[in-house]
């Protein structure tokens, strides 16, 4: 087991250092409290410490303190080394945040058996931190599952939905046309007649009427073949998709749920095809969004979410702005973790941004990432690569902040 | 002699009375309310040279009633509308069994082509057989 013996008095850091290397430890030796402390911040530090109460800079006191202000997953255990023995010193070295003493000079017994104390408090804290690693792991599985599920059953729903209401869109449209048709062919026998203004008006309204009918059963049509294209569940092979036609549907989907809010579009005509699963990407989509309208939250009249493609190199990029007020600096490096949400409990799961990240780099090769300024707003950046299959990686140098 | 028969089969009435409007000034149309009584129309009236048909109906789908049609009369040409597409029919049309797959909803002027179409292929495969 590494040991840190922090000590400035010689004699007393060799016999340390000659006993713990008897035991059969492997002792990590300095003579002041700075760098013990320079040590004890590095990754895999030594699970146990002892420190020098007395030492110049530095001392044992002050290293337990600011140690014990940073959160570790795995601290380590301390046993300050003291020739202070009254009650007032070892209450002030335990109140410090030491989790043990032993008194100067001290017995090779009790040092012994001290030592195994910590040992033994070092490896039930290890594994704690390995048991809770596990469990966030296992707990971001099930989220992605429970999300997978439901975006399924939603999948499952849509396409029965756009099924059913595809048949009477069908007869109405037919039917709106067919009243069109006989309406131009009714019209010339139909004129104004003095003493009767209603046929006047029935000869202004009726065409007015049934255009706009058409202009609904329209709408109706496009919201469900959007709703269609958006459930269609994911295959098992990539396809050659139009990110273009998979924003405008995305759009069309995500409009009742960002009420209010404006959404323009600068989309590159030339794009080319990407190879892609088109649902995951358009329910990446569907969260940048979301999030942008809920960014922009209290003024929705005064926002706008700016959709853009273009090309880089071998890879397409979409590019997601609002103007809402950006992202705090403190939130920024979590944004991507799963369960990080800033969102009030039961309104985000905390789980859109990390789909999107496992979708867009795992799935996709891809790349995602932010620019976002204070009171100015947030841009999401996509890069995904066209033929599915090269990396983004190479192409991904500037304006990262993952 | 008078127009190749097409027989449109939905279990859904107001679909027929509006296929049977708007199509029945342009083509020789008849309609049958689900696929018992459409196989029975074919059996009686037959046989048709379209059959046009919804996907899913009550008792058996589209696709397995044109199958039993083409029993019938091989020459048939089978079409079918539907809301949803699935990888199913892609694989009929690959076997034969269906001409066309045609999305719901589909604007009149692009069904009466689909049809015409149909009607073509017919007259084909009956000169073939008349040859």
């Amino acid at each position: 087991m590494r040991v840190l013996v922090a000590e400035d008095d010689h004699v007393s850091r060799l016999m340390l250092q000659a006993t713990l290397k008897k035991w059969g430890h492997d002792p990590v030796v300095t003579c002041d409290g700075q760098e013990a402390l320079s040590i004890l911040e590095q990754d895999s530090s030594p699970e146990l410490a002892i420190l020098d109460w007395m030492m110049p800079a530095i001392d044992g006191l002050e290293v337990c303190r600011r140690i014990r202000q940073k959160s570790t997953s795995m601290p380590v255990y301390i046993i300050l080394l003291t020739a202070k023995t009254q009650r007032e010193d070892l209450i002030a070295g335990l109140g410090a945040g030491a989790d043990d003493y032993i008194t100067k000079p001290f017995n090779h017994q009790e040092l012994y058996a001290r030592l195994q104390v910590g040992f033994r408090v070092a490896d039930l804290q290890r594994k704690l931190a390995d048991r809770v690693k596990d469990l966030e792991i296992a707990l971001t599985r099930l989220g992605r599952l429970q999300q997978a599920q439901k975006l399924e059953a939603l999948g499952q729903m849509a396409s029965g939905v756009a099924h059913e209401i595809n048949t009477p869109i069908q007869y109405v449209g037919d039917n709106i046309r067919f009243l069109q048709d006989s309406w131009a062919e009714l019209r010339p026998f139909l004129e104004p007649q003095p003493g009767k203004p209603d046929l006047d008006y029935l000869i202004r309204e009726v065409p007015k009427a049934i255009a706009e009918s058409n202009h609904g059963i329209q709408r109706v049509g496009t919201i469900v073949r959007a709703m269609r294209d958006f459930a269609h569940p994911p295959g098992i092979n990539k396809v050659h998709s139009d990110i273009n036609h998979a924003i405008l549907t995305t759009i069309t989907v995500a409009t009742s749920r960002i009420k209010g809010v404006d959404v323009e579009t600068s989309l590159d005509p030339q794009l080319p095809k990407t190879l892609c699963f088109p649902g995951e990407i358009q329910q990446v989509l569907l969260n940048l969004i979301i999030n942008a309208a809920q960014a922009i939250g209290e003024n929705p009249e005064k926002g706008v979410i700016r959709i853009a493609t273009s090309t880089y190199r071998n890879c397409i990029e979409i590019h997601v702005s609002d103007n809402g007020p950006g992202i705090a600096y403190e939130h920024q490096e979590k944004i991507f973790q799963p369960f990080f949400t800033t969102k009030e409990v039961g309104k985000g799961s905390g789980q859109g941004l990390a789909i999107a990240y496992s979708v867009v780099v795992q799935q996709h090769n891809g790349r995602i990432w932010f620019d976002s300024e204070s009171g100015k707003g947030t841009t999401f950046h996509i890069r995904l690569p066209i033929d599915g299959i090269g990396s983004a990686e190479s192409e991904y140098l500037e304006g990262v902040n993952l | 002699m008078s127009d190749p028969k097409i027989l449109i089969v939905d279990d859904d009435q107001w679909i027929l009375s509006c296929f049977e409007r708007m199509l029945g000034r342009c083509f020789n149309l008849e309609t049958a309310l689900g696929p018992l009584q459409a196989l029975k129309t074919v059996a009686t009236d037959g046989p048709y040279a379209v059959v046009l048909s919804d996907m899913r109906m009550p008792v058996m789908n589209g696709l397995d009633m044109l199958a039993k049609m083409k029993e019938i009369s091989p020459s048939t040409v089978g079409l079918i509308l539907t809301g949803y597409a699935g990888d199913e029919m892609a694989r009929s049309i690959k076997s034969g069994v269906l001409f066309k797959l045609i999305e719901k909803p589909c604007p009149l002027d692009q069904l009466k082509v689909i049809l015409e179409e149909a009607l073509a292929k017919y007259e084909e495969k009956e000169g073939l057989n008349a040859g």
